[in-house]
């Protein structure tokens, strides 16, 4: 279990992190979501020990990283988003170095290494150096290091961002399998579907504050039954939208190219969305899609995740 | 009982080194390479000889034109020039091609002249791409030319009885016994002034029996021990910069979040860098005892003496490392220092022979007091005893930068 109070981290005059709280429970996958810059990284590093936190607390399995590190950091185990691996070392090799960071030797160390190589299908590629590896593989590889020493609490940055689609599944189930093992994960990233398909419970972040948390069903439900209609085109900024208003919609952005709101039964009021649209400039192209996270984070902040980034 | 991962951070900092096999060669090679050619420049002895040609075309072939080229091949000027008859075509195509240093042509009825006090011609081409040995050609060939002419002011008269033993005639016992009290008549009237009474003054030159048998070794051998400082200074540079190297990929933060990871890290590569030393140590002694035929009792100390050097200035080096904001500042400053620390701390050239201000700071140097308390022992063959309160001291200054070493680097792994 990882449990973070009143968690506050400042750099300079700068907060990157404002007292968040939060709690990653045992088999359960706690998502940190939010744009590049939200605080999620300096939150895992404060988890981690990696940074000193400002104020707040950080325990895990009821030990203080900052009273308790050592006790705290034999069952934490974590995956940075930026690589940390032997280049001209094998895989093997990488798995054993980071195995015996974590105390473990001998033969146990080497079935440790076997099971993880074949949790990320890496088995056959185990003595080639890391250099030759692609950049997915180098990715399997970083998060088998991490699970060596089959930790109690994961920490998760963005470990599928630039990965190919095959790696990225190999990491999904392996982080599914650790869930199921009793393994509390914190699980950092921006891509919507993936936290949507992994996390039992979600903090979004922006500017270093919680702007919503929740299961993923409640945090849909915050939505309601409501569909996002994105149009494309020319717009003039600025312009009044309350036909938009008068139809049930609710315009969750407005700019020189793109209109996007929230409306319940897309499909049948389309038409008089269309009208109204064209009355505010011209539109190039229409997609409809169900309400999902990056709605609620549109909703919330006003900004697309991809434009926050 | 060595923990797991410092094993495995030995093991793979040393099978990196192996598999990097250049840099581990450039560290023995360039400093026994730096070592040859200072010893090339200065010759065995410390002091430079140059050496070249010299093109004679004796003419006049007579015992005095003989016994004038003979002169450079006395003394010093042997080792100087190699001399070498010509003909004149053969010694004009020599020097167009810029082959000798000098061509000296002595023209014919060069004895007869001189005997008759005429005026005589030599002839003197020098090289122009040269400098010294021309010079010392022609400053010879002018004080022998002045030496004649002070004969031929005091003993014409007898100069012309010579006549027939100079131009290769026999001449009896009476001519030569005249001829020989006739000089010795001129040398007698001239004596007050050729040889006035001397101050005989006595030189006691105190002598330091340290430097005495200093002077018994070659150059070489007194570069040996700075040969073994220069090997260590590149080799501690290049294994401090590997915490750069293990920093950028990512290692060091995440062993940060690891129970004791960097702790165990540290020693990891104290370790490898004990082992590196050793290795380097044995193999430059065994260098030594081929080259200088070292007593194999000396290797005991030589060995752990290098190993404890190269600690010690492995930790100076890494504190650096540690401290600066990025790896190629850290590159740029440690290496920027290695030169002035070789320079300053006696591995270029030996203490004797650098300006006093210049050893005044050496000595203070972390690798500069251990190679000079190193000669007084190796060189100047004091008892081993001198090394005692170098090697406590250098003891001390490992374990003071180990402990900050090892606080640094967990500032270091945590820096971005």
């Amino acid at each position: 279990m990882i449990e973070i109070k009143n968690l506050s981290k400042t750099f300079g005059t700068f907060e990157a992190v404002k007292d968040i709280s939060f709690t990653a429970s045992t088999g359960q996958i706690f998502g940190l979501l939010g744009p590049n810059g939200a605080g999620k990284s300096t939150t895992i590093n404060c988890i981690s020990g990696l940074v000193n936190a400002t104020s707040g607390s950080v325990s895990i399995n009821n030990f203080n990283i900052a009273t308790q590190a050592v006790k705290a950091k034999q069952s934490l185990g974590i995956v940075p988003q930026e690589l940390a691996l032997y280049d001209d070392l094998s895989a093997h090799e990488n798995l054993s170095f980071w195995g015996s960071a974590y105390g473990l030797s001998g033969k146990t160390l080497e079935n440790r290494i076997q099971e993880v190589l074949l949790d990320v299908g890496l088995e056959s590629r185990q003595k080639e150096p890391v250099k030759q590896f692609s950049g997915g593989m180098k990715r399997r590889l970083n998060f088998a290091c991490a699970i060596l020493h089959k930790p109690s609490a994961l920490l998760l940055d963005e470990p599928t961002v630039g990965v190919d689609p095959q790696s990225r599944e190999h990491l999904l189930q392996a982080t599914i399998k650790l869930k199921e093992a009793g393994t509390a994960v914190i699980y950092t990233t921006h891509y919507m579907e993936e936290a949507e398909r992994l996390c039992d419970q979600l903090l979004i972040m922006d500017k270093g504050q919680v702007i919503a948390a929740g299961t993923v069903e409640a945090l849909r439900q915050q939505m309601g039954e409501r569909d996002l209609i994105t149009l494309k085109g020319r717009y003039q900024e600025g312009a009044n939208m309350q036909l938009l208003e008068d139809i049930g919609a609710q315009v969750l952005e407005l700019s020189h190219q793109e209109v996007r709101i929230l409306i319940p039964e897309a499909s049948k009021c389309l038409t008089q969305v269309l009208k109204s649209v064209a009355q505010i400039g011209k539109v190039h192209q229409v997609n409809i899609q169900q309400a999902n996270l990056e709605s609620l984070f549109i909703k919330l902040t006003g900004r697309a995740l991809r434009d926050a980034a | 009982m060595i923990n797991a991962l410092t094993r495995t951070v030995l093991k793979g900092t040393l099978s990196k080194l192996l598999k990097e096999k250049w840099q581990l060669a450039m560290w023995l090679v360039i400093p026994m390479m730096m070592a040859a050619l200072f010893s090339l420049m200065s010759g065995s002895d410390g002091n430079a000889k140059p050496s070249g040609i010299l093109l004679i075309t004796d003419n006049d072939d007579s015992f005095l034109s003989q016994m004038f080229v003979r002169t450079f091949s006395q003394g010093p000027l042997d080792d100087m020039f190699t001399l070498k008859k010509v003909k004149k075509d053969e010694g004009q195509t020599i020097m167009s091609a810029g082959d000798a240093s000098v061509w000296l042509t002595i023209e014919k009825g060069f004895t007869q002249n001189f005997v008759d006090n005429k005026p005589t011609t030599l002839r003197l081409v020098k090289n122009p791409s040269q400098n010294i040995l021309p010079k010392i050609a022609e400053t010879m060939v002018t004080a022998l030319a002045d030496s004649g002419h002070y004969i031929q002011l005091l003993f014409s008269k007898e100069l012309k009885q010579f006549d027939n033993l100079i131009t290769g005639k026999d001449i009896s016992d009476t001519q030569m016994a005249v001829m020989s009290v006739q000089i010795k008549h001129t040398v007698d009237l001239l004596e007050k002034q050729l040889f006035p009474p001397q101050i005989q003054a006595k030189k006691k030159v105190k002598t330091d029996e340290s430097k005495k048998t200093e002077s018994k070794h070659s150059f070489m051998y007194m570069m040996f021990p700075g040969i073994l400082f220069m090997s260590l200074l590149f080799s501690a540079q290049g294994m401090a910069q590997d915490f750069w190297k293990d920093k950028s990929q990512g290692i060091l933060s995440r062993l940060l979040s690891s129970p004791t990871g960097l702790k165990h890290y540290f020693t990891g590569k104290l370790l490898s860098a004990i082992i590196i030393f050793t290795l380097i140590a044995v193999l430059l002694s065994f260098l030594g005892v081929w080259m200088f035929n070292i007593n194999n009792q000396k290797l005991l100390i030589i060995i752990p003496w290098v190993v404890l050097s190269g600690i010690a200035i492995w930790s100076f080096l890494l504190f650096f490392t540690l401290k600066l904001p990025t790896k190629k500042s850290a590159n740029l400053v440690t290496e920027g220092m290695v030169f002035p620390l070789m320079m300053l701390g006696g591995s270029f050239f030996p203490f004797d022979s650098m300006p006093k201000a210049m050893v005044a700071i050496g000595e203070k140097l972390p690798n500069g007091y251990l190679l000079q308390s190193f000669n007084s022992w190796f060189i100047k063959e004091q008892a081993l005893w001198v090394l005692l309160t170098p090697a406590l001291m250098a003891l001390g200054f490992i374990l003071v930068f180990f402990f900050v070493n090892q606080k640094t680097t967990q500032q270091f792994a945590r820096n971005k």
